[in-house]
This record gives structure tokens, sequence and C-alpha cells, in this order.
């Protein structure tokens, strides 16, 4: 509507002006020929509407009216994906508790804090395993040996130890799992 | 023995209770009618009911000792003789008021057949088309004003009109359920508001607009011969005829074909129902019916009045506003009949323009009254029809 009433404006605008020209000018030649000028240029205005129609290139105006009604996250929007992520949290999460619980009840002497699975293109790559030493518990010791080289055992050692026995808990001899000692920050 | 007995005492307990209940039927209905009346919000109607009173209560002594209530109530019917000369009493004074625009236009038609003569004593033609054109800017100046005035007027009067509608529909439509027309109230309701408000936004936004482009193209035009864009504003002058034309037909064709496709529905409901309980269920069947029926027949008086007095506003509202719009036009009219023969053909042909351009403001307003008061009045009457489906 706005559109309409700036263009009718202009029409009674010029045609004003073009009166008032037609006033002002002395009676001679050239008046016909200043008359014919100006009869093209409210010709061009009364064309405008017709002009910016054809201006209006059909691949920016449907891409902006896809924008319009169809926007990107149109899935997100719709909640679809949403949905679906927030399912799979879920899922990840509730495997999770129970993989905790199952590998803390058959440990001795170490606690399972938390599990952080590294996927790449959703297949597991990586289990991370967040662990400490149960301290809160007396453990029965036999014998305390100081400094007996034989049996040394190292941090890694200890590890690969806790791994395997993880990885015979829980069933997955083809995932790799690293310990990390201390909470999860 | 024991059978004959009981039979004959519930002969005697249906017996006289159905007597009564013949007998107090109209009664009973105007009781709860009173009831139901106390109990649904005026309010809203109320106000324009009071904004009438306020405006034109001058010329109708009636108007301003009437509440809303009696007027739905009919206590005391208008008086069709004291209505008319009400009318005629706005009618002349308008003129009066008015006349004073015709005096103004007649005196710069002479003044511009002087200042021409005086003129052309001086032999110089540009001079004179130089005075000319500057009546002819005066002239356009007042007959603008004068159509901007008619078009805020139009405009404000199809506003209210909206208003008021928006605001009776849901008491009538609540009525017209109680009374026991599920499916026509679940029909209008929608229906009729989606119509109502589309015909105000139409109209105020659409038709109205292009009218008023329509005669400023026309006028502009007029100036010169050079430069014309008279066909322009016969463009507009037509889209804006053909929206209402269009939209007067849906809105007729609407109301009337759904309407009583869904009334005769509701009047079988009704009546299906009516059989099933008094047939079905025993003894209290019967009298239960019975004071269905009452309640139902209060209903529908009570929804036949508040429609009767929507519809008595609705052509309060309007009637005042077509008068003056008719008059002004009409003394536009007058006054290029009386400037013709001082022979300026131009200022006689642009207040013929804008004569004619009131008139479409006119048609508009007419149309658009004649539509809610044909919506009120369909409601009513095919509502009225499952009384006689009965």
């Amino acid at each position: 509507m706005q559109y309409i009433v700036d263009w009718v404006t202009q029409i009674i605008i010029f045609i004003f002006i073009g009166t008032i020209i037609q006033i002002l000018l002395p009676e001679n030649q050239f008046r016909k020929y200043v008359e014919i000028v100006l009869g093209l240029f409210l010709l061009l205005i009364f064309l405008q509407p017709i002009v910016s129609l054809m201006n209006i290139s059909l691949d920016v105006s449907w891409q902006k009216m896809e924008q319009i009604l169809i926007p990107e996250n149109v899935e997100e929007n719709i909640g679809w994906n949403g949905l679906e992520s927030e399912r799979d949290a879920y899922i990840w999460n509730e495997s999770k508790e129970i993989l905790i619980d199952e590998a803390n009840r058959q440990l001795t002497g170490q606690v399972i804090h938390d599990i952080e699975f590294i996927m790449e293109e959703s297949s597991l790559q990586e289990i991370v395993v967040y662990m400490d030493e149960e301290s809160e518990q007396f453990i029965h010791v036999d014998k305390i040996i100081v400094n007996d080289d034989t049996s040394y055992s190292t941090q890694t050692d200890k590890d690969e130890k806790l791994v395997k026995k993880l990885q015979q808990i829980w069933e997955v001899n083809d995932v790799p799992i690293k310990v990390k000692w201390g909470r999860r920050l | 023995m024991k059978n004959n007995i009981l039979l004959i005492v519930i002969l005697i307990l249906i017996h006289p209770s159905q007597v009564v209940a013949e007998d107090s039927l109209t009664e009973k209905g105007i009781q709860i009618e009173d009831e139901l009346l106390q109990s649904i919000p005026l309010e809203d109607i109320e106000l324009y009911w009071e904004t009438i009173q306020k405006e034109y209560g001058a010329y109708f002594t009636e108007l301003t000792n009437k509440d809303i209530k009696d007027l739905i109530m009919q206590d005391g019917s208008f008086s069709i003789k004291n209505m008319a000369k009400g009318l005629f009493h706005y009618l002349f004074h308008e003129i009066w008021i008015q006349s004073t625009l015709l005096s103004q236009l007649l005196l710069l038609a002479i003044l511009h057949l002087l200042l021409q003569a005086i003129q052309h004593a001086f032999l110089h033609e540009t001079v004179s088309k130089v005075a000319n054109f500057i009546v002819y800017i005066v002239i356009l100046y007042i007959s603008l004003q004068s159509f901007h005035h008619v078009f805020t007027y139009t405009k404000d009067t199809i506003l209210m009109m909206n208003n008021f509608m928006i605001a009776l529909l849901p008491i009538l439509l609540s009525l017209l359920a109680t009374s026991g027309q599920l499916l026509t109230a679940a029909f209008f309701h929608p229906t009729i508001i989606f119509l109502t408000h589309i015909s105000g936004l139409l109209m105020t936004r659409l038709v109205l607009p292009f009218l008023y482009i329509g005669l400023l193209l026309t006028m502009v035009s007029q100036f010169n011969e050079r430069f014309q864009a008279t066909k322009l504003a016969h463009l507009f002058k037509h889209v804006s005829i053909g929206i209402i034309s269009v939209f007067f037909t849906v809105f007729l064709t609407v109301l009337s074909i759904q309407g009583a496709v869904h009334t005769v529905q509701d009047g079988l409901l009704l009546k299906t129902t009516k059989f099933l309980s008094s047939n079905i269920i025993p003894i209290i069947g019967r009298t239960f019916t019975e004071a269905t029926d009452t309640f139902l027949f209060a209903a529908q008086l009570l929804k036949n009045g508040v429609g009767i007095a929507g519809v008595v506003i609705l052509v309060m509202i309007a009637i005042f506003p077509l008068i003056k719009i008719v008059i002004i036009a009409f003394l536009y009219k007058l006054a290029a009949a009386l400037i013709q023969p001082l022979g300026n053909k131009e200022v006689s042909a642009m207040l013929q323009t804008v004569s004619q351009y009131m008139m479409f403001l006119f048609t508009c307003l007419l149309i658009v009254s004649f539509m809610f008061f044909i919506s009120v009045v369909i409601m009513i009457v095919l509502s009225n029809i499952p009384l006689f489906l009965r």
C-alpha cells in the first residue's frame, strides 16, 4: 500500500510541475518538444512499478522467500534433531552408569568416578576412565616389602593391569582404554 | 387390582402437572428470560448505546430515556413517526451547516469569472492561465478538505460498526448456543468474526484509500489537457469497486447457505434429543422435556431481543453518517450544476467528480452497514428455523 501511495504521489507532483512548466513556457517552436519530453518522463514514472517488477531477479527473491519460509535450522526448530541428540545423550548416560557400577563392584582398591567415551564418526574410539585409589577402606595387608627390586611394579604396569581387567569386565577387547588418575576436570 | 390403583395414581400425578406446564409456559419463559438477562454482560453494547444517545439524543427524544435492557425487552416500541421526524430534523440541520460550503464554492466561482473577465481586458492569455491555475488550486483545496472529512468520517463509522459487531457477537452467539443451536453457534462464531474483521480491514486499508487515490488523480488531471491520468484513476476506482462486490457476494453466500445447513441440522438434533428423552426416560422424561422446552423458548426470545437491539444500534450508528455524506455529495453536485451556466467548465467538472467519489464512499459505507445488518438478521432468522422444525 505504501508503495502505491508513494507512486501516485510522484505522479501527482509531476503533473503539477508539468502544468507549471507549461504555464511558464513561451509560445514558440520548442514548446512542443518540451511537452513531448515531459510526456515521456511521465510515461517513465507510470511504468515504474512494471519496471521494478521486471527488475526482481526471480532467483534472488526465491532465495529470500526460502530464507523466510524454510529457515536453515528448520530441523532444530522443528525439534526432531534436538530430540534425537537428547535421546542419544540419555542412552550414553545410562550405559555409563551401568558400566561404572559393574566395574566398581568387581574392582578392589580403586574407584571409578567417571567415564568418557571418545567418538569418531559414530564409532567408539577410546574409553577414558577417571579413577582413584580407594582410601576410605581398610585394606588387609599381608606383607610389607620395602625396596624389593624384583617385583617392582611401576605406575604404568599397574595401569595396564587395570586396563586389562576393565576390558575383561566390560567385554570390550578391541577398544583401547586410557586410565587417568584423579577426578575429571 | 394393585396394578390398576398404581396406574390411576400415576395418571393423577402426571395429568395436572401437564396442564400446569401448558398454562404457565409463557409466564415461566418470561421469568427465565428476565433471569437470563440479568446474567449476561451487556456493558460493551451499552457503551455504544450511550455514545449514540450522547451524539444524536437531540434528534431522538425517545432515545434518551431508554435503557439497553428496555431495548432488548422491547418495552414500549419505537414510534416510526418520531423516528422519521428526528431524521428529518437531522437532515435539515446538516444542510444548514453544510450550506456555508456551497456559498464558499459559488463565491469562488463568481470571483474566478470576474478575474477572467478583467484579464481578458488585458488581452494576455498566459496571465489568465495563471489566474485560472490559482483559482483551481483553491477550489481543489476546499473540495479535498471536505472529501478528506467525509473519508475519515466513513472510515471511523466503518471501524465503529466493526467494533460493535465484535462486542455484540459473543453475547448473541452464547444465547444462540443456550437456545440449543450448538452447531449454528459453532459455525457462525469463527466465520462471522473473521468476515467482519476482514471487511473492516479491506474497507479501511484498501478500498477507501484506492478511491481517495482515484479522486486525487482525476482532480489533478483536470488541471491541463496535456498530462492526463484519468485512466489510472478509473483503474483504481474499478479495482476498489471490484473488491467490494466480490467480498459482498462471498459474505452473503457463505452466511446464508452454510448457516441454513447448520440450523437445519441443529433443529433435527434438538428434535431427536427431545424425542429420546421423553420416550426412553419414563414419567420424568416428559416433564423434563417440557422444562427444557420452556428454557429454550426463553433463551430464544432473549436472543431475538438482543439481536433486534443490535440491529437498531447498528442502524443508528450508520444512518447519521450516511445522511451527512449524502448531503455533502448533493451540495457538491448542486454547486456543479449552479456553476456550469457561469461558463467555467473545469470547475464544474471538478465539483462533479468530487461529488461522484463521495457517492462512492457513501456506497461503501452503505454496503458495509448492509452486510453487518444482514449478518445479524440472518443469525436471528436462521436460528428461529429449528423452532418450526420441532
